[in-house]
C-alpha cells in the first residue's frame, strides 16, 4: 500500500514543483554568494575582524549551505504541506476516497500509509537539498572552516569537524518536517480540498513561529510547548559544544506532537462519514 | 437461494434530516437488484452505509451472513462498487488505476485478469491512455472494470448511467445484463431511471424519503393491465359520452375535451384507436406511460399524500 501511495505522489507533476522551487532558491543564493559573497562576509564579520585575525577560505561551501538552510526555514514546511495537506483532502477532492475506502483496507492503515508516504516525500526533499545545497556548494565554493555567527557568540568550526554536524542537522530537519507533515495530514482530514489544509498548516506554523520568536513574557510561558520552538533545534548541531540535552528535549516534543496529530487524525477519520 | 446481502432496520440522519429511515431488505445470490427512488430518496446514503463509507445511526448489515460492522475487510473483499461517479486518478492511465485498485483488494491479481476485465468493459486498446482524456462513458466502464477486477460476488453500482448519452446508457444496460446473466454476479444497481431498471433488474426495491415503499420481483410489480395511455385529440365536448356508450369509460382515468388518460392492457389499445376513428374523433397522439413508472408515481404520490395527511 505504501508503494502505491508513493507511486501516486511521484506520478503527479506538481510533486516536482517543490523540487524545482527548492533548487531555484538554492541556486539563487549560491549565485548571489558567488557574485557578491565576499562583501557579504566582510559585512557579517564587521567588529569580529577587529578582534580576531581570520584567514583561509571563509566563504566556503559549509557557510553557504548554512545560509541556504536558514533561508529555507519557512519554505520547506510549505513544500512539505503541499503534499501532506493533499493526501487525504486531495483524495476527497478527486472523489477517489470513496473508491479507496470500498476496498478491504482499514482507515487507520490509510492514514498511516499516507502519513509515511508524506514523510518519505519530505525526506527526499531534504536529500535533494543536501545534494544541491551542500553538495553543489562544496563543489563551487570548496571547503574550509565554518564561521557560525550568532547574536551573542562567534563560533568557529574546524573543517574536519563539520560534515557530521550537517548529517545530524539534516536528520533533525527530517523529524521537524515529519511534524509539519503530521499537522498537514491532521488538517487534511477535515477538508474536501487541499487548499485549506495547506494554507492552514502554513498559518499555524507562521503564527506559532511568531510566538516562538517574540520575547514577550506571556509568550515565554507557552514557548517550550510549541513545536515551532523545537523545529529550529537543528541549529544546535552548529554550536560548540553541541547542546545534546536541549536537542533531545526537542526531539521528544516533536515526537509527542507527531503521535498526537496522527492519533487524532485516525480517530476523526474513523468516525467520518464519507460524503464527497 | 441464500441471501448475499441482508439489511435490517438501517437508519441515518444528517442533522435533523432523516435520510434513511428503518430500511430493511435482502438480496439473493444471482439477483440483479434494482434500487429505485427519486433524487434525494436515500439511495446513495444506503449504498454508502452498505460499503462502510457512512456509519449508520441504527441497524445492521450482513454480507454473506457476516455482520459488516465486525467483518468489514472480509465483507469488502466480496464487493466491487462504484459510488455515484467513478472518480479516478486522471493523471494516471486506466492500466495504472486498475493496478492500484487491484492491489488494494488484497488478492493476487495477475495482469491477464486486468486484460480480461478491460475486454469485458470494452476498453482494450485504450488502457494506456490517461484517464483524464476519457469520456464519461469510458470512465463509467473503467469504474466497472475496477469493481470487477478482484472477481467479487456482489457488484454495487450506484447510478451507473448518470451522465451517459443514450448510446452509453444502452451499452451500460447490456454490460449489466452480461455481468448478471452470463457471469453470475449479484448486482445491486441504483437509479432514478425507472425504464432502465425495468430493462435489467430481476428484483426491485423502491424507496421514498428514506423509507421502503415496495420490494418484489419486477415481473410481479410490472402489471400490464396498469399501463397508462395518454391520448391527445382535437377538442370534442362529447368524447366522454361516446366512450361510455361502448364501455371504454371503465378504463378512463382522466379526461377533458382534448386529453384522455386510460389505464389498460396494451393489447386493448388498437381497439380503442379504431373506435375513436369510427366516432370521427381526430387522434393527434397516443403515448404510453410505462407501467412501472405509473406504478412508481402512484406509490410516491400516495406516500406524499400520507405524509401530508399526517
Amino acid at each position: 500500500m505504501l508503494r502505491l501511495e508513493l507511486y501516486k505522489i511521484f506520478r503527479r507533476p506538481r510533486t516536482y514543483i517543490s523540487f524545482l522551487i527548492m533548487t531555484a532558491v538554492t541556486l539563487l543564493i549560491q549565485v548571489a554568494m558567488y557574485v557578491d559573497g565576499t562583501s557579504f562576509v566582510s559585512f557579517a564579520m564587521q567588529g569580529v575582524g577587529e578582534q580576531f585575525a581570520i584567514s583561509g577560505n571563509i566563504l566556503n561551501g559549509y557557510l553557504v549551505t548554512y545560509l541556504v538552510l536558514q533561508s529555507l526555514l519557512v519554505h520547506i514546511p510549505l513544500l512539505v504541506a503541499l503534499v501532506a495537506g493533499d493526501v487525504l483532502a486531495g483524495e476527497a477532492n478527486m472523489g477517489t476516497m470513496r473508491l479507496l475506502l470500498t476496498k478491504p483496507v482499514t482507515r487507520n492503515n490509510v492514514v498511516l500509509v499516507k502519513y509515511i508516504a508524506s514523510i518519505a516525500y519530505a525526506m527526499l526533499l531534504l536529500v535533494w537539498l543536501a545534494v544541491v545545497g551542500l553538495g553543489l556548494s562544496l563543489l563551487v565554493f570548496g571547503t574550509g572552516d565554518m564561521i557560525n555567527l550568532k547574536s551573542d557568540a562567534f563560533i568557529m568550526l574546524l573543517e574536519n569537524d563539520i560534515m557530521w554536524r550537517y548529517m545530524l542537522a539534516f536528520a533533525f530537519a527530517g523529524l521537524a518536517m515529519a511534524t509539519v507533515a503530521a499537522l498537514a495530514v491532521f488538517l487534511s482530514v477535515f477538508a474536501d480540498n487541499s487548499i485549506g489544509p495547506i494554507i492552514g498548516t502554513m498559518g499555524v506554523i507562521v503564527v506559532l513561529t511568531i510566538f516562538s520568536n517574540l520575547e514577550i513574557p506571556l509568550f515565554n510561558l507557552v514557548k517550550p510547548y510549541l513545536f515551532t520552538t523545537h523545529m529550529i533545534a537543528w541549529k544546535g548541531f552548529f554550536d560548540d559544544p553541541v547542546p545534546y540535552d536541549a536537542i533531545m528535549k526537542s526531539v521528544m516534543v516533536l515526537v509527542v506532537y507527531i503521535v498526537l496529530f496522527i492519533s487524532a487524525t485516525m480517530v476523526i477519520f474513523n468516525r467520518k462519514d464519507i460524503q464527497s | 437461494m441464500a441471501n448475499i446481502v441482508e439489511v435490517q432496520g438501517l437508519s441515518k440522519s444528517f442533522g435533523g434530516f432523516k435520510a434513511v429511515d428503518d430500511l430493511s431488505f435482502s438480496i439473493c445470490k444471482g439477483d440483479i437488484y434494482g434500487f429505485l427512488g427519486q433524487n434525494g430518496a436515500g439511495k446513495s446514503t444506503t449504498i454508502r452505509m452498505l460499503l462502510g463509507l457512512i456509519h449508520p445511526d441504527a441497524g445492521e448489515i450482513f454480507i454473506n451472513g457476516a455482520n459488516f460492522r465486525n467483518n468489514r475487510k472480509r465483507s469488502l473483499q466480496q464487493i466491487g462498487a462504484i459510488v455515484e461517479r467513478p472518480d479516478l486518478y486522471g493523471y494516471l492511465s486506466a492500466w495504472d488505476n486498475l493496478k492500484i485498485f487491484a492491489k488494494l483488494s488484497r488478492k493476487h491479481i495477475p495482469d491477464v485478469r486486468i486484460e480480461e476485465v478491460l475486454d469485458i468493459v470494452g476498453l482494450r486498446g485504450r488502457e494506456h491512455d490517461k484517464v483524464k482524456a476519457y469520456s464519461q462513458g469510458m470512465k463509467q466502464r473503467l469504474g466497472i472494470a475496477i469493481s470487477l477486477v478482484h472477481d467479487p460476488e456482489l457488484l454495487v453500482l450506484d447510478e451507473p448511467t448518470n451522465g451517459l448519452d443514450p448510446q452509453g446508457i444502452a451499452e451500460m444496460r447490456e454490460l449489466v445484463r452480461t455481468l448478471g446473466t452470463q457471469m453470475g454476479k449479484t448486482i445491486l444497481i441504483s437509479s432514478h431511471l425507472l425504464y432502465e431498471m425495468e430493462q435489467v433488474a430481476t428484483n426491485m426495491l423502491i424507496i421514498h424519503k428514506g423509507k421502503k415503499i415496495v420490494e418484489g420481483k419486477v415481473s410481479e410489480l410490472l402489471n400490464p393491465n396498469e399501463t397508462l395511455f395518454e391520448v391527445r385529440i382535437l377538442p370534442d365536448d362529447a368524447i366522454a359520452e361516446k366512450l361510455e356508450t361502448k364501455g371504454w369509460g371503465q378504463y378512463m382515468e382522466e379526461s377533458n375535451s382534448s386529453e384522455l388518460v386510460f389505464r389498460m392492457h396494451p393489447r386493448k389499445m388498437p381497439g380503442l384507436n379504431k373506435f375513436l376513428v369510427e366516432q370521427d374523433v381526430h387522434v393527434l397522439e397516443i403515448k404510453s406511460r410505462h407501467s412501472l413508472e405509473a406504478y412508481f408515481l402512484s406509490l410516491t404520490n400516495q406516500a406524499n399524500a400520507e405524509a401530508g395527511a399526517i
